[in-house]
Protein backbone atom coordinates (compact mmCIF):
# COMPACT_ATOMS: atom_id res chain seq x y z
CA UNK A 1 0.00 0.00 0.00
CA UNK A 2 1.68 3.56 -1.28
CA UNK A 3 0.54 6.62 1.11
CA UNK A 4 1.01 9.75 -0.57
CA UNK A 5 3.43 12.62 1.58
CA UNK A 6 -0.34 14.44 2.28
CA UNK A 7 -1.17 11.45 4.22
CA UNK A 8 1.39 10.32 5.97
CA UNK A 9 2.59 13.99 6.71
CA UNK A 10 -1.34 14.55 8.09
CA UNK A 11 -1.18 11.33 10.41
CA UNK A 12 -1.25 12.48 13.92
CA UNK A 13 0.08 9.51 15.44
CA UNK A 14 3.31 7.98 14.75
CA UNK A 15 3.62 5.94 12.00
CA UNK A 16 6.52 2.84 12.37
CA UNK A 17 7.82 0.13 9.86
CA UNK A 18 6.03 -2.80 10.29
CA UNK A 19 9.13 -5.29 10.72
CA UNK A 20 11.98 -3.09 12.85
CA UNK A 21 9.13 -0.94 14.26
CA UNK A 22 11.24 2.32 13.80
CA UNK A 23 9.80 5.39 13.49
CA UNK A 24 8.84 5.60 9.78
CA UNK A 25 6.75 8.74 9.70
CA UNK A 26 3.61 10.97 10.96
CA UNK A 27 3.78 12.62 14.42
CA UNK A 28 6.44 11.85 16.79
CA UNK A 29 5.49 11.75 20.81
CA UNK A 30 7.97 12.92 23.31
CA UNK A 31 6.90 10.38 26.62
CA UNK A 32 5.76 12.45 28.95
CA UNK A 33 7.33 13.68 31.44
CA UNK A 34 5.21 12.52 34.13
CA UNK A 35 5.81 8.76 32.27
CA UNK A 36 9.66 9.44 32.50
CA UNK A 37 9.30 10.18 36.04
CA UNK A 38 7.08 7.82 37.12
CA UNK A 39 8.09 4.43 34.79
CA UNK A 40 11.62 4.38 33.94
CA UNK A 41 11.80 1.12 33.13
CA UNK A 42 9.44 1.87 30.17
CA UNK A 43 6.39 -0.65 31.02
CA UNK A 44 4.60 1.20 29.09
CA UNK A 45 6.08 0.71 26.12
CA UNK A 46 6.31 -2.85 26.72
CA UNK A 47 2.61 -2.47 27.36
CA UNK A 48 2.33 -1.23 23.70
CA UNK A 49 4.50 -3.34 21.76
CA UNK A 50 3.06 -6.96 23.20
CA UNK A 51 -0.55 -5.93 22.80
CA UNK A 52 -1.66 -7.27 20.24
CA UNK A 53 -5.44 -6.04 20.32
CA UNK A 54 -6.59 -3.77 17.46
CA UNK A 55 -9.05 -2.13 20.01
CA UNK A 56 -8.44 0.89 21.82
CA UNK A 57 -7.61 -0.24 25.24
CA UNK A 58 -6.79 1.31 28.61
CA UNK A 59 -3.03 0.67 29.68
CA UNK A 60 -2.71 0.41 33.46
CA UNK A 61 -1.33 3.95 33.85
CA UNK A 62 -5.23 5.30 32.87
CA UNK A 63 -3.88 6.62 29.31
CA UNK A 64 -5.95 4.43 26.54
CA UNK A 65 -3.63 3.35 24.09
CA UNK A 66 -4.60 2.00 20.33
CA UNK A 67 -2.90 0.36 17.70
CA UNK A 68 -3.54 0.00 13.95
CA UNK A 69 -2.06 -2.41 12.11
CA UNK A 70 -2.07 -2.02 8.40
CA UNK A 71 -0.12 -4.08 6.12
CA UNK A 72 2.65 -2.83 5.70
CA UNK A 73 2.63 -0.06 8.89
CA UNK A 74 1.09 0.24 12.32
CA UNK A 75 0.02 3.67 14.07
CA UNK A 76 0.19 3.91 17.63
CA UNK A 77 -1.59 6.43 19.38
CA UNK A 78 -2.31 7.53 23.26
CA UNK A 79 -5.39 8.76 23.94
CA UNK A 80 -5.72 10.54 27.98
CA UNK A 81 -9.56 10.12 28.40
CA UNK A 82 -8.66 10.42 32.34
CA UNK A 83 -10.32 13.33 33.72
CA UNK A 84 -9.37 13.11 37.30
CA UNK A 85 -5.39 13.37 36.03
CA UNK A 86 -3.21 14.73 38.36
CA UNK A 87 -1.92 18.22 37.32
CA UNK A 88 1.71 17.46 36.92
CA UNK A 89 0.82 14.55 34.29
CA UNK A 90 -2.10 16.36 32.32
CA UNK A 91 1.20 19.45 32.37
CA UNK A 92 3.65 16.85 31.10
CA UNK A 93 1.23 15.68 28.34
CA UNK A 94 0.40 18.76 27.03
CA UNK A 95 2.92 19.35 24.13
CA UNK A 96 1.69 15.51 23.05
CA UNK A 97 -2.37 16.77 22.50
CA UNK A 98 -3.21 16.50 19.26
CA UNK A 99 -6.28 18.06 17.99
CA UNK A 100 -9.79 16.34 16.96
CA UNK A 101 -9.68 18.47 13.82
CA UNK A 102 -6.37 16.84 12.98
CA UNK A 103 -7.38 13.20 13.62
CA UNK A 104 -10.99 13.79 11.79
CA UNK A 105 -8.92 15.22 8.20
CA UNK A 106 -6.39 12.37 8.94
CA UNK A 107 -9.01 9.70 8.95
CA UNK A 108 -10.76 11.61 6.17
CA UNK A 109 -7.97 11.47 4.20
CA UNK A 110 -6.87 7.68 4.80
CA UNK A 111 -10.42 6.80 4.21
CA UNK A 112 -10.26 8.70 0.56
CA UNK A 113 -6.84 7.11 0.14
CA UNK A 114 -8.10 3.74 1.02
CA UNK A 115 -11.02 3.74 -1.20
CA UNK A 116 -8.90 5.19 -4.13
CA UNK A 117 -6.67 2.22 -3.70
CA UNK A 118 -9.44 0.07 -3.97
CA UNK A 119 -11.19 1.55 -6.90
CA UNK A 120 -7.75 0.93 -8.88
CA UNK A 121 -7.17 -2.54 -7.51
CA UNK A 122 -10.83 -3.31 -8.14
CA UNK A 123 -10.34 -2.13 -12.21
CA UNK A 124 -6.75 -4.11 -12.33
CA UNK A 125 -8.42 -7.20 -11.73
CA UNK A 126 -11.17 -6.44 -13.62
CA UNK A 127 -8.68 -5.86 -16.91
CA UNK A 128 -6.92 -8.86 -15.89
CA UNK A 129 -9.74 -10.92 -15.81
CA UNK A 130 -10.91 -9.85 -18.91
CA UNK A 131 -7.59 -10.68 -20.77
CA UNK A 132 -8.96 -14.55 -19.27
CA UNK A 133 -11.97 -13.91 -22.03
CA UNK A 134 -8.95 -14.23 -24.63
CA UNK A 135 -7.04 -16.78 -22.80
CA UNK A 136 -10.30 -18.99 -23.06
CA UNK A 137 -10.88 -18.25 -26.87
CA UNK A 138 -6.86 -19.40 -27.48
CA UNK A 139 -6.80 -22.24 -25.25
CA UNK A 140 -10.41 -23.35 -27.27
CA UNK A 141 -8.15 -22.88 -30.66
CA UNK A 142 -5.74 -24.59 -29.38
CA UNK A 143 -8.11 -27.80 -28.09
CA UNK A 144 -10.09 -27.46 -31.07
CA UNK A 145 -6.97 -27.82 -33.75
CA UNK A 146 -5.47 -30.98 -31.33
CA UNK A 147 -9.20 -32.15 -31.71
CA UNK A 148 -8.88 -31.74 -35.39
CA UNK A 149 -6.00 -33.09 -36.11
CA UNK A 150 -7.00 -36.51 -33.54
CA UNK A 151 -10.31 -36.81 -36.00
CA UNK A 152 -8.56 -36.34 -39.11
CA UNK A 153 -6.35 -39.23 -38.47
CA UNK A 154 -9.25 -41.46 -37.76
CA UNK A 155 -12.47 -40.64 -39.52
CA UNK A 156 -15.39 -43.34 -39.71
CA UNK A 157 -15.08 -43.99 -36.35
CA UNK A 158 -16.58 -42.42 -32.85
CA UNK A 159 -14.36 -39.53 -31.38
CA UNK A 160 -14.04 -41.24 -28.52
CA UNK A 161 -12.09 -44.24 -30.31
CA UNK A 162 -9.93 -41.93 -32.40
CA UNK A 163 -9.23 -40.10 -29.83
CA UNK A 164 -7.93 -43.31 -28.22
CA UNK A 165 -6.14 -44.09 -31.11
CA UNK A 166 -4.24 -40.85 -31.50
CA UNK A 167 -0.68 -40.54 -30.84
CA UNK A 168 0.56 -39.84 -27.20
CA UNK A 169 2.19 -36.43 -28.82
CA UNK A 170 -1.02 -34.84 -29.98
CA UNK A 171 -3.03 -36.41 -26.94
CA UNK A 172 -0.56 -34.55 -24.82
CA UNK A 173 -1.23 -31.01 -26.24
CA UNK A 174 -5.09 -31.69 -26.02
CA UNK A 175 -4.36 -32.67 -22.02
CA UNK A 176 -1.95 -29.69 -21.56
CA UNK A 177 -5.02 -27.44 -23.07
CA UNK A 178 -7.78 -29.77 -20.60
CA UNK A 179 -5.15 -28.69 -17.75
CA UNK A 180 -4.97 -24.98 -18.82
CA UNK A 181 -9.36 -24.87 -18.68
CA UNK A 182 -8.89 -26.51 -15.27
CA UNK A 183 -6.66 -23.66 -14.29
CA UNK A 184 -8.66 -21.39 -16.05
CA UNK A 185 -11.85 -22.14 -13.69
CA UNK A 186 -10.12 -22.17 -10.55
CA UNK A 187 -9.58 -18.27 -11.45
CA UNK A 188 -13.43 -18.51 -12.35
CA UNK A 189 -14.12 -20.03 -9.11
CA UNK A 190 -11.75 -17.84 -6.99
CA UNK A 191 -13.33 -14.72 -8.02
CA UNK A 192 -16.94 -16.02 -8.84
CA UNK A 193 -17.98 -18.81 -6.27
CA UNK A 194 -21.52 -19.01 -7.70
CA UNK A 195 -19.97 -20.43 -10.76
CA UNK A 196 -19.34 -23.68 -8.82
CA UNK A 197 -22.89 -24.30 -9.12
CA UNK A 198 -23.51 -23.17 -12.63
CA UNK A 199 -24.97 -25.54 -15.24
CA UNK A 200 -26.52 -29.02 -13.92
CA UNK A 201 -25.52 -32.00 -11.93
CA UNK A 202 -23.93 -35.24 -14.01
CA UNK A 203 -23.98 -38.33 -12.35
CA UNK A 204 -20.13 -38.53 -12.35
CA UNK A 205 -17.86 -41.77 -11.93
CA UNK A 206 -15.15 -40.66 -9.54
CA UNK A 207 -12.86 -43.05 -10.21
CA UNK A 208 -12.79 -42.09 -13.95
CA UNK A 209 -12.22 -38.83 -13.08
CA UNK A 210 -9.63 -38.75 -10.76
CA UNK A 211 -8.03 -41.54 -13.25
CA UNK A 212 -7.91 -38.63 -16.01
CA UNK A 213 -6.62 -36.21 -13.72
CA UNK A 214 -3.95 -38.82 -12.81
CA UNK A 215 -2.89 -39.17 -16.47
CA UNK A 216 -3.28 -35.66 -17.37
CA UNK A 217 -0.87 -34.72 -14.34
CA UNK A 218 2.01 -37.69 -15.27
CA UNK A 219 3.57 -35.17 -17.22
CA UNK A 220 4.05 -32.69 -14.27
CA UNK A 221 5.12 -35.81 -11.86
CA UNK A 222 7.89 -37.17 -14.37
CA UNK A 223 9.21 -33.31 -14.56
CA UNK A 224 9.77 -34.41 -10.73
CA UNK A 225 10.64 -37.46 -10.57
CA UNK A 226 7.47 -38.67 -8.66
CA UNK A 227 5.78 -41.87 -9.01
CA UNK A 228 1.90 -40.91 -9.31
CA UNK A 229 -0.21 -44.82 -8.43
CA UNK A 230 -3.76 -45.12 -8.48
CA UNK A 231 -4.86 -47.44 -5.87
CA UNK A 232 -8.31 -49.48 -5.35
CA UNK A 233 -11.67 -49.89 -7.22
CA UNK A 234 -14.92 -47.52 -7.45
CA UNK A 235 -17.21 -48.43 -10.68
CA UNK A 236 -20.63 -45.74 -8.74
CA UNK A 237 -20.87 -42.63 -9.95
CA UNK A 238 -22.53 -39.53 -7.83
CA UNK A 239 -24.60 -36.30 -8.81
CA UNK A 240 -22.21 -33.55 -9.14
CA UNK A 241 -21.75 -30.06 -10.33
CA UNK A 242 -19.12 -30.27 -13.42
CA UNK A 243 -17.17 -27.63 -11.09
CA UNK A 244 -15.87 -31.20 -9.04
CA UNK A 245 -13.50 -31.75 -12.12
CA UNK A 246 -11.08 -29.18 -10.26
CA UNK A 247 -11.21 -30.87 -6.95
CA UNK A 248 -8.57 -33.92 -8.62
CA UNK A 249 -6.71 -31.38 -10.34
CA UNK A 250 -5.76 -29.47 -6.97
CA UNK A 251 -5.11 -31.94 -4.58
CA UNK A 252 -3.04 -33.70 -6.95
CA UNK A 253 -1.27 -31.35 -8.34
CA UNK A 254 -0.70 -29.76 -4.88
CA UNK A 255 0.51 -33.33 -3.68
CA UNK A 256 2.79 -33.35 -6.99
CA UNK A 257 4.53 -29.83 -5.92
CA UNK A 258 4.66 -30.59 -2.46
CA UNK A 259 6.07 -33.98 -2.63
CA UNK A 260 9.76 -34.91 -1.38
CA UNK A 261 12.09 -35.28 -4.30
CA UNK A 262 11.29 -38.94 -5.91
CA UNK A 263 8.49 -39.37 -3.71
CA UNK A 264 5.53 -40.94 -4.49
CA UNK A 265 1.55 -39.55 -4.75
CA UNK A 266 -1.22 -42.13 -3.85
CA UNK A 267 -4.53 -41.74 -5.32
CA UNK A 268 -6.64 -44.05 -3.30
CA UNK A 269 -10.67 -44.52 -4.31
CA UNK A 270 -13.14 -47.05 -2.78
CA UNK A 271 -16.53 -47.24 -2.46
CA UNK A 272 -19.16 -49.13 0.14
CA UNK A 273 -22.82 -49.07 -0.13
CA UNK A 274 -23.49 -45.25 0.92
CA UNK A 275 -20.04 -43.32 0.16
CA UNK A 276 -17.33 -43.01 -1.88
CA UNK A 277 -13.64 -42.36 -0.32
CA UNK A 278 -11.53 -40.94 -2.05
CA UNK A 279 -7.84 -39.98 -0.57
CA UNK A 280 -4.62 -38.17 -2.13
CA UNK A 281 -1.85 -38.45 0.12
CA UNK A 282 2.31 -37.52 -0.37
CA UNK A 283 5.27 -36.59 1.97
CA UNK A 284 5.71 -33.09 2.18
CA UNK A 285 6.65 -29.91 4.54
CA UNK A 286 4.67 -31.02 7.88
CA UNK A 287 1.04 -29.07 8.25
CA UNK A 288 0.68 -28.95 11.96
CA UNK A 289 -2.07 -28.89 14.09
CA UNK A 290 -2.84 -25.59 14.52
CA UNK A 291 -2.81 -25.38 10.25
CA UNK A 292 -5.72 -28.02 9.72
CA UNK A 293 -8.17 -25.76 9.00
CA UNK A 294 -6.72 -22.24 8.62
CA UNK A 295 -4.72 -23.81 4.81
CA UNK A 296 -7.94 -23.98 3.64
CA UNK A 297 -8.65 -20.55 3.97
CA UNK A 298 -8.37 -17.73 1.23
CA UNK A 299 -4.85 -17.12 0.84
CA UNK A 300 -3.57 -18.87 3.79
CA UNK A 301 -0.43 -21.26 3.26
CA UNK A 302 1.50 -23.63 6.08
CA UNK A 303 4.41 -22.15 7.29
CA UNK A 304 6.34 -24.87 5.94
CA UNK A 305 5.04 -25.32 2.75
CA UNK A 306 5.85 -21.15 2.30
CA UNK A 307 9.84 -21.85 3.90
CA UNK A 308 10.32 -25.13 1.79
CA UNK A 309 10.38 -22.83 -1.30
CA UNK A 310 7.71 -24.21 -3.41
CA UNK A 311 5.81 -21.25 -4.85
CA UNK A 312 2.37 -21.30 -4.34
CA UNK A 313 -0.68 -18.96 -3.78
CA UNK A 314 -3.10 -19.85 -1.13
CA UNK A 315 -6.34 -20.07 -3.23
CA UNK A 316 -6.17 -24.07 -4.21
CA UNK A 317 -7.33 -25.23 -1.15
CA UNK A 318 -10.02 -22.48 -0.47
CA UNK A 319 -11.65 -22.89 -3.71
CA UNK A 320 -11.36 -27.45 -3.45
CA UNK A 321 -13.19 -26.34 0.06
CA UNK A 322 -15.98 -24.19 -1.77
CA UNK A 323 -16.24 -26.65 -4.32
CA UNK A 324 -16.85 -29.42 -1.64
CA UNK A 325 -19.18 -27.12 0.31
CA UNK A 326 -21.59 -26.33 -2.75
CA UNK A 327 -21.06 -30.43 -3.85
CA UNK A 328 -21.86 -31.37 -0.86
CA UNK A 329 -18.50 -33.45 -0.48
CA UNK A 330 -16.92 -33.41 2.70
CA UNK A 331 -12.92 -32.54 2.99
CA UNK A 332 -10.61 -33.06 5.79
CA UNK A 333 -6.55 -33.13 6.26
CA UNK A 334 -5.29 -36.01 8.37
CA UNK A 335 -1.16 -35.87 9.10
CA UNK A 336 1.15 -38.80 10.49
CA UNK A 337 4.53 -36.80 11.24
CA UNK A 338 7.78 -38.25 9.53
CA UNK A 339 11.21 -38.68 10.88
CA UNK A 340 13.72 -36.25 8.93
CA UNK A 341 14.16 -33.39 7.37
CA UNK A 342 13.86 -32.18 3.37
CA UNK A 343 15.59 -28.97 2.78
CA UNK A 344 15.60 -27.96 6.56
CA UNK A 345 11.94 -28.86 6.55
CA UNK A 346 9.81 -31.41 9.10
CA UNK A 347 7.83 -33.70 6.85
CA UNK A 348 4.48 -35.79 7.79
CA UNK A 349 2.79 -38.21 5.32
CA UNK A 350 -0.33 -35.61 4.61
CA UNK A 351 -3.68 -37.62 3.34
CA UNK A 352 -6.73 -35.28 1.84
CA UNK A 353 -9.80 -37.29 2.42
CA UNK A 354 -13.05 -36.62 0.97
CA UNK A 355 -15.67 -38.25 1.42
CA UNK A 356 -18.84 -38.44 -1.01
CA UNK A 357 -22.34 -39.77 -1.01
CA UNK A 358 -23.53 -41.58 -3.84
CA UNK B 1 -75.94 -49.67 -15.81
CA UNK B 2 -72.81 -48.87 -14.37
CA UNK B 3 -70.48 -46.58 -16.65
CA UNK B 4 -66.61 -46.19 -16.10
CA UNK B 5 -63.95 -44.76 -18.23
CA UNK B 6 -61.38 -46.73 -20.53
CA UNK B 7 -58.10 -45.83 -18.29
CA UNK B 8 -55.48 -44.55 -20.64
CA UNK B 9 -53.77 -47.18 -21.75
CA UNK B 10 -50.83 -45.34 -22.34
CA UNK B 11 -48.70 -44.15 -19.40
CA UNK B 12 -46.58 -40.36 -20.50
CA UNK B 13 -44.19 -41.37 -17.79
CA UNK B 14 -43.07 -44.48 -19.22
CA UNK B 15 -43.27 -44.25 -22.93
CA UNK B 16 -39.84 -43.10 -24.18
CA UNK B 17 -38.16 -43.68 -27.29
CA UNK B 18 -35.18 -44.55 -26.70
CA UNK B 19 -33.94 -43.31 -30.09
CA UNK B 20 -30.42 -43.85 -31.34
CA UNK B 21 -28.14 -40.93 -30.44
CA UNK B 22 -26.77 -40.77 -33.96
CA UNK B 23 -30.36 -40.35 -35.47
CA UNK B 24 -31.26 -38.01 -32.73
CA UNK B 25 -28.31 -35.80 -33.38
CA UNK B 26 -29.50 -36.05 -36.84
CA UNK B 27 -32.87 -35.43 -36.42
CA UNK B 28 -32.69 -32.43 -33.48
CA UNK B 29 -32.22 -29.17 -34.95
CA UNK B 30 -29.23 -27.09 -32.99
CA UNK B 31 -28.61 -23.32 -33.14
CA UNK B 32 -25.58 -21.30 -31.90
CA UNK B 33 -26.05 -17.80 -31.55
CA UNK B 34 -22.45 -16.16 -30.98
CA UNK B 35 -21.62 -13.14 -32.58
CA UNK B 36 -17.95 -14.51 -33.41
CA UNK B 37 -17.32 -17.71 -35.59
CA UNK B 38 -17.92 -20.85 -33.51
CA UNK B 39 -15.24 -23.08 -34.75
CA UNK B 40 -17.27 -26.07 -32.97
CA UNK B 41 -20.35 -25.82 -35.24
CA UNK B 42 -17.90 -27.22 -38.09
CA UNK B 43 -16.81 -30.16 -35.79
CA UNK B 44 -20.33 -31.26 -34.60
CA UNK B 45 -21.04 -31.33 -37.77
CA UNK B 46 -18.54 -33.62 -39.20
CA UNK B 47 -20.05 -35.66 -36.12
CA UNK B 48 -23.68 -35.74 -37.16
CA UNK B 49 -25.28 -33.50 -35.63
CA UNK B 50 -28.42 -30.82 -37.38
CA UNK B 51 -26.14 -27.59 -36.54
CA UNK B 52 -25.78 -23.88 -37.67
CA UNK B 53 -24.55 -20.86 -36.48
CA UNK B 54 -26.67 -17.09 -36.33
CA UNK B 55 -24.08 -14.56 -35.99
CA UNK B 56 -26.73 -11.90 -35.23
CA UNK B 57 -30.40 -12.86 -34.65
CA UNK B 58 -32.80 -11.78 -37.40
CA UNK B 59 -35.71 -11.28 -34.95
CA UNK B 60 -36.62 -12.53 -31.25
CA UNK B 61 -40.10 -13.84 -32.96
CA UNK B 62 -38.36 -15.36 -35.08
CA UNK B 63 -35.83 -17.32 -33.26
CA UNK B 64 -38.78 -18.70 -31.02
CA UNK B 65 -41.34 -19.49 -33.83
CA UNK B 66 -38.27 -21.73 -35.31
CA UNK B 67 -38.49 -24.21 -32.10
CA UNK B 68 -35.34 -24.91 -32.19
CA UNK B 69 -34.30 -28.09 -30.20
CA UNK B 70 -31.53 -26.47 -28.56
CA UNK B 71 -29.88 -22.75 -28.74
CA UNK B 72 -26.35 -22.17 -27.49
CA UNK B 73 -26.39 -18.79 -26.59
CA UNK B 74 -23.36 -16.61 -26.19
CA UNK B 75 -23.91 -13.37 -23.78
CA UNK B 76 -22.14 -10.74 -25.11
CA UNK B 77 -22.31 -9.35 -28.66
CA UNK B 78 -25.67 -11.23 -29.17
CA UNK B 79 -29.17 -9.57 -28.87
CA UNK B 80 -27.93 -6.03 -28.30
CA UNK B 81 -30.34 -4.85 -31.04
CA UNK B 82 -33.50 -5.88 -28.72
CA UNK B 83 -32.34 -6.29 -25.37
CA UNK B 84 -29.38 -4.23 -23.46
CA UNK B 85 -28.42 -7.43 -21.48
CA UNK B 86 -27.31 -8.93 -24.91
CA UNK B 87 -27.77 -12.43 -24.85
CA UNK B 88 -29.24 -12.54 -21.37
CA UNK B 89 -32.12 -10.09 -22.83
CA UNK B 90 -32.47 -13.12 -25.35
CA UNK B 91 -32.48 -15.79 -23.02
CA UNK B 92 -35.17 -13.76 -20.42
CA UNK B 93 -37.41 -13.02 -23.67
CA UNK B 94 -37.28 -17.16 -24.72
CA UNK B 95 -38.28 -17.74 -21.09
CA UNK B 96 -41.13 -15.13 -20.75
CA UNK B 97 -42.87 -16.54 -23.75
CA UNK B 98 -42.72 -20.02 -22.98
CA UNK B 99 -40.15 -21.57 -25.57
CA UNK B 100 -39.95 -25.19 -25.20
CA UNK B 101 -36.10 -25.20 -26.66
CA UNK B 102 -33.50 -26.21 -24.19
CA UNK B 103 -30.57 -23.12 -23.87
CA UNK B 104 -26.88 -23.73 -22.82
CA UNK B 105 -25.15 -20.67 -21.39
CA UNK B 106 -22.14 -20.51 -23.80
CA UNK B 107 -19.40 -18.09 -22.94
CA UNK B 108 -16.08 -17.04 -21.89
CA UNK B 109 -17.10 -14.41 -19.31
CA UNK B 110 -17.87 -17.01 -16.36
CA UNK B 111 -15.36 -14.52 -14.10
CA UNK B 112 -18.17 -11.99 -14.23
CA UNK B 113 -20.53 -11.92 -11.56
CA UNK B 114 -22.87 -9.40 -13.34
CA UNK B 115 -23.50 -12.60 -15.56
CA UNK B 116 -24.50 -15.01 -12.90
CA UNK B 117 -28.23 -14.68 -13.30
CA UNK B 118 -27.58 -15.56 -17.30
CA UNK B 119 -26.19 -18.73 -16.40
CA UNK B 120 -28.50 -19.76 -13.96
CA UNK B 121 -31.24 -19.25 -15.99
CA UNK B 122 -30.09 -21.62 -18.70
CA UNK B 123 -30.46 -25.28 -18.74
CA UNK B 124 -26.91 -25.66 -18.77
CA UNK B 125 -23.20 -24.13 -19.10
CA UNK B 126 -20.18 -24.35 -22.24
CA UNK B 127 -17.18 -22.72 -21.65
CA UNK B 128 -15.29 -21.02 -24.83
CA UNK B 129 -12.51 -23.52 -24.50
CA UNK B 130 -14.75 -26.54 -23.79
CA UNK B 131 -13.61 -30.04 -25.26
CA UNK B 132 -15.24 -31.30 -28.10
CA UNK B 133 -16.16 -34.46 -25.47
CA UNK B 134 -18.07 -31.57 -23.46
CA UNK B 135 -20.13 -30.26 -26.33
CA UNK B 136 -21.52 -34.01 -27.26
CA UNK B 137 -22.37 -34.37 -23.79
CA UNK B 138 -24.28 -31.68 -22.74
CA UNK B 139 -25.61 -31.33 -26.07
CA UNK B 140 -26.46 -35.44 -25.90
CA UNK B 141 -28.16 -35.28 -22.39
CA UNK B 142 -30.02 -31.90 -23.40
CA UNK B 143 -31.52 -33.88 -26.67
CA UNK B 144 -32.51 -36.90 -24.87
CA UNK B 145 -34.70 -34.70 -22.45
CA UNK B 146 -36.25 -32.51 -24.65
CA UNK B 147 -37.10 -35.34 -27.36
CA UNK B 148 -39.30 -37.38 -24.84
CA UNK B 149 -42.82 -37.59 -25.25
CA UNK B 150 -42.79 -36.68 -21.09
CA UNK B 151 -41.09 -32.99 -21.92
CA UNK B 152 -44.12 -32.00 -24.20
CA UNK B 153 -46.17 -33.50 -21.85
CA UNK B 154 -44.98 -31.75 -19.10
CA UNK B 155 -44.65 -28.40 -21.16
CA UNK B 156 -48.48 -28.47 -22.29
CA UNK B 157 -49.20 -29.29 -18.59
CA UNK B 158 -47.08 -25.95 -17.05
CA UNK B 159 -48.28 -24.18 -20.07
CA UNK B 160 -51.99 -24.82 -19.04
CA UNK B 161 -51.48 -23.85 -15.18
CA UNK B 162 -49.50 -20.39 -16.26
CA UNK B 163 -52.67 -19.73 -18.64
CA UNK B 164 -55.03 -20.68 -15.20
CA UNK B 165 -56.83 -23.36 -17.79
CA UNK B 166 -58.59 -25.88 -15.30
CA UNK B 167 -57.95 -29.05 -13.91
CA UNK B 168 -60.63 -30.73 -15.81
CA UNK B 169 -60.14 -29.27 -19.38
CA UNK B 170 -56.00 -30.08 -19.09
CA UNK B 171 -56.94 -33.99 -18.11
CA UNK B 172 -59.02 -33.56 -21.36
CA UNK B 173 -56.24 -32.14 -23.23
CA UNK B 174 -53.86 -34.89 -22.11
CA UNK B 175 -56.74 -37.53 -22.71
CA UNK B 176 -56.96 -36.68 -26.19
CA UNK B 177 -53.25 -36.60 -26.90
CA UNK B 178 -53.42 -40.36 -25.80
CA UNK B 179 -56.15 -41.14 -27.83
CA UNK B 180 -54.30 -39.44 -30.91
CA UNK B 181 -51.72 -41.78 -30.18
CA UNK B 182 -53.21 -44.59 -29.71
CA UNK B 183 -55.50 -44.20 -33.32
CA UNK B 184 -52.19 -43.04 -34.96
CA UNK B 185 -53.58 -39.70 -35.71
CA UNK B 186 -50.28 -37.54 -36.32
CA UNK B 187 -52.20 -34.38 -37.24
CA UNK B 188 -53.93 -35.02 -33.43
CA UNK B 189 -56.55 -32.90 -34.72
CA UNK B 190 -59.18 -33.63 -31.36
CA UNK B 191 -56.37 -31.91 -29.77
CA UNK B 192 -55.50 -29.26 -32.01
CA UNK B 193 -59.33 -28.36 -31.97
CA UNK B 194 -59.45 -28.36 -28.03
CA UNK B 195 -56.57 -26.18 -27.82
CA UNK B 196 -58.29 -23.65 -30.18
CA UNK B 197 -61.63 -23.73 -27.78
CA UNK B 198 -58.91 -23.38 -24.87
CA UNK B 199 -56.72 -20.40 -25.84
CA UNK B 200 -57.74 -17.41 -27.58
CA UNK B 201 -54.36 -16.30 -28.49
CA UNK B 202 -53.04 -17.03 -31.69
CA UNK B 203 -49.66 -17.38 -30.97
CA UNK B 204 -49.92 -19.45 -27.40
CA UNK B 205 -52.57 -21.79 -29.47
CA UNK B 206 -49.91 -22.19 -32.00
CA UNK B 207 -47.21 -22.78 -29.61
CA UNK B 208 -49.18 -25.57 -27.87
CA UNK B 209 -50.40 -27.37 -30.99
CA UNK B 210 -46.34 -28.12 -31.74
CA UNK B 211 -46.26 -29.30 -28.59
CA UNK B 212 -49.29 -31.66 -29.28
CA UNK B 213 -48.56 -32.97 -32.29
CA UNK B 214 -44.74 -33.75 -31.36
CA UNK B 215 -45.62 -35.06 -28.46
CA UNK B 216 -48.32 -37.50 -30.33
CA UNK B 217 -45.92 -37.92 -33.29
CA UNK B 218 -42.98 -39.42 -30.78
CA UNK B 219 -45.55 -41.00 -28.83
CA UNK B 220 -46.61 -43.08 -32.21
CA UNK B 221 -43.06 -43.71 -32.43
CA UNK B 222 -42.65 -44.74 -29.26
CA UNK B 223 -45.50 -47.02 -29.25
CA UNK B 224 -44.22 -48.85 -32.32
CA UNK B 225 -41.19 -50.00 -31.07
Amino acid sequence: MNFTEELILSCPFPMVNHETMEFRDGLSHEVPAYCKKNFRRKECQEFHLNNTCEKPIECPYGFTALRVQGTFWQVFGMIDTSTKMPKERKNSNRSNVTSNTRITKWAETLKFQTQKIEEKSEQQTGDALYVLHDIRISNGQIKTNAEREIRNRNSGIDFGDAFDRAPSTLKSIYKASELLTGQLDMIDFYYNPSQITRGRKYYTHVYKLFDKIRRISQIKADARNIQLNMIGSSTSEAPLYESIAILPQILIDNAIKYSIPGGEVIISVTEDKRLINVSVSSVGPIIEEDEKELIFSRRVRGRYAEQSGVTGSGIGLWVASKVCKYNNVSLELKIEPREGMVNNTPISLNRFILTITK
Amino acid sequence: MLWWKKPPSIDFDTLEINLDIKELRKRARIIVIDDQEAEKVVDLKREGYTIEQWQSIPSLRQLFDEDFDLIILDIRGVGNEFSKDEGFGVLKYLRESGSNSRIIAFSGSTFDITANEFFSQADDTLGKDASLFEWMRKIDDLLREKHSVKNYRDYIRNYCKSLAISDSDRTKLESLIVEAIEKQDKKASSVVNKIASLISDEEIQKSMAVAAIKAVSLGIEAASK
